[in-house]
């Protein structure tokens, strides 16, 4: 849920923020919502592309066997794309910030579907273990025809607490430039997207994504 | 003086502050930890992106991406994906300096990102360009992701620039002035709002296989559209101000094009004009979507605000290049 009860920014005058004045409690109250309101439009885009025209759509890899389930006929995740370790906003109960995955698809046939899975994972946790039926990091779609179309996943997916856990490394930053290393805590969690078919005959293919953090109403 | 950044953020109550009660003090310290979490927490200047282009054995290629670092940012994790139909190997560099040889390049199913964290020269706001090379040796390597993230910070300078807020003077039991909650909050949220901003979408096909035309009508450079989402700020907010900059070229001196951006504001041209015959960055202002938080998907009425780019030669009978288009907002 937003935090802000305002549900926006609120801009101040300067001629309120007078040292000679006492202290005013709606417009403090006002800050408050303006913290809370900019803490979730914090939200970032941490994925976004479409092919560039006439490049080859994600696949399978070729040396795999895609099968009728997530899983090739020798036991490897049909994946179609990984991508870069990223980010999330952690929120006070320990959870991500809820993210909009969108995936532009095809399946290659002109009636047989290809059903993608988005699951975020914890970087270097094997995918295969971390996409779990309707858990809250996974997200479905399901596409029919040889054209790609954009496809908006629902519901919106999100690290829970425990995952969080498993998905916060520390990593050396700096406070100044030349400045001492610090650890730094942060999230390091990949989009893995992986597919499957309803006949052999079609292809589960993938050439675009986006993933952007957003704080529902 | 320094703030320390928060990990995790804290959700303020409005309720704490309300007329004719008195606020405690604590009140004060959440929002003065909420503040430093929101100007302290990274930002991403580079989502991630696939040019999904080759680099042949032998030969180098630059993606280089037009990007507004937060004056926060000190470090960047530079990630990039390299995969092949045959191990082989690559050289990278990072604004063109080596981070190492050697690397070594697998198929698909094995591939691993590669990440490498570079040091900005200063921290400012200044708009520049960031730079990923690419130099294949034994066989044709494929780039296939990229991404530029700022590393967290874990303290803040108490200052206009780096906008830490000191804790220590809202202490509990301590008697707090208007003087402080102003200098600690109130003036530093406007440059908050400014410094929390968020980026769009980076395409870029590269130095050695640049998006090229001859054509004197409009074409599409994308497979397909893509999406834009601004920040939803004030409360009339429908649409934000964001840039988009395109890095072209000519391949003689009396070509000249113009690259254009259509989403659901219009039309955004960038002129590219006779006589650029070396990569240059021309940017231009346009409008998208806001963020509409009364829809459950953040989407302006429940729609994605598309972006489609397209581009023309305008005079002259040469080539047009387009190694990358940038979008954020500034």
């Amino acid at each position: 849920m937003a935090t802000s009860d305002d549900g926006h920014y609120t801009r101040f005058d300067t001629s309120m923020l007078d040292d000679a004045d006492f202290c005013d409690t709606g417009l403090l109250n006002r800050a408050l919502g303006n913290l809370d309101h900019l803490a979730d439009q914090c939200a970032q885009q941490r994925i976004g592309w479409v092919l560039p025209l006439g490049k080859d759509p994600f696949v399978v890899d070729k040396t795999q066997t895609p099968g009728t389930t997530y899983f090739s006929s020798d036991g490897l995740l049909n994946e179609l794309w990984r991508s870069a370790a990223f980010d999330l906003h952690v929120r006070e109960n320990n959870a991500t910030y809820p993210c909009a995955v969108r995936v532009r698809i095809g399946s290659a046939h002109a009636v047989e579907q290809a059903t993608i899975t988005a699951a975020l994972v914890p970087w270097t946790r094997p995918a295969g273990s971390e996409i779990i039926e309707n858990g809250v990091n996974a997200a479905v779609g399901v596409h029919v025809g040889v054209a790609h179309a954009w496809q908006l996943l629902a519901p919106l997916i999100y690290l829970d607490s425990h995952m969080v856990n498993r998905a916060t490394w520390t990593v050396s930053s700096a406070n100044s430039v030349g400045g001492a290393d610090v650890g730094a805590r942060w999230i390091r969690v990949q989009l893995v997207i992986a597919g499957m078919v309803s006949a052999a005959t079609a292809t589960a293919e993938l050439s675009g994504c986006s993933l952007r953090e957003y704080i529902t109403p | 003086m320094t703030a320390t950044v928060p990990e995790t953020r804290v959700d303020l109550s409005q309720d704490e502050a309300l007329i004719s009660l008195g606020v405690r003090a604590v009140t004060w310290q959440h929002a003065v930890r909420l503040h430093n979490w929101i100007a302290g927490r990274p930002a991403v200047l580079v989502p991630c992106t696939v040019p999904r282009a080759s680099v042949g054995a032998g030969l180098s290629a630059d993606f280089p991406f037009w990007v507004k670092p937060r004056y926060q940012d000190v470090r960047l994790l530079y990630s990039l994906l390299l995969t092949t139909e045959s191990e082989c190997q690559a050289t990278i560099k990072i604004n063109g300096v080596g981070v190492g040889t050697g690397f070594r390049i697998r198929e698909q199913r094995n591939a691993a990102w590669f990440s490498f964290v570079r040091e900005l020269a200063l921290q400012s706001t200044t708009e520049q360009e960031l730079v990923f090379t690419v130099e294949a040796t034994g066989g044709t390597v494929f780039v296939d992701g990229l991404m530029i993230e700022a590393l967290p910070r874990t303290s803040l300078a108490i200052d206009a620039n780096d906008l830490g807020s000191d804790r220590v003077l809202l202490g509990i039991r301590q008697p707090i002035s208007e003087r402080t909650m102003s200098a600690n909050l109130l003036d530093l949220q406007s440059a908050l709002r400014d410094s929390a901003r968020r980026t769009g979408f980076h395409i870029s096909w590269g130095s050695l296989t640049p998006y090229s035309t001859v054509s004197a009508s409009y074409v599409g450079m994308l497979e397909g559209s893509i999406m834009n989402l601004g920040r939803f700020l004030y409360a009339s907010d429908t649409t934000r101000s964001m840039i988009w900059a395109a890095k072209c070229y000519a391949s003689d001196a009396s070509t000249s094009a113009e690259i254009r951006m259509v989403n659901d504001a219009g039309i955004t041209y960038i002129t590219m004009p006779a006589g650029t015959t070396t990569a240059t960055w021309f940017t231009k202002a346009m409008t998208v979507d806001a963020e509409d938080n009364t829809f459950s998907t953040g989407l302006r009425g429940g729609v994605h605000d598309d972006h489609m780019s397209g581009v023309i030669r305008t005079a002259g009978s040469g080539t047009v290049y387009v190694e990358t288009i940038s979008t954020l907002e500034i």
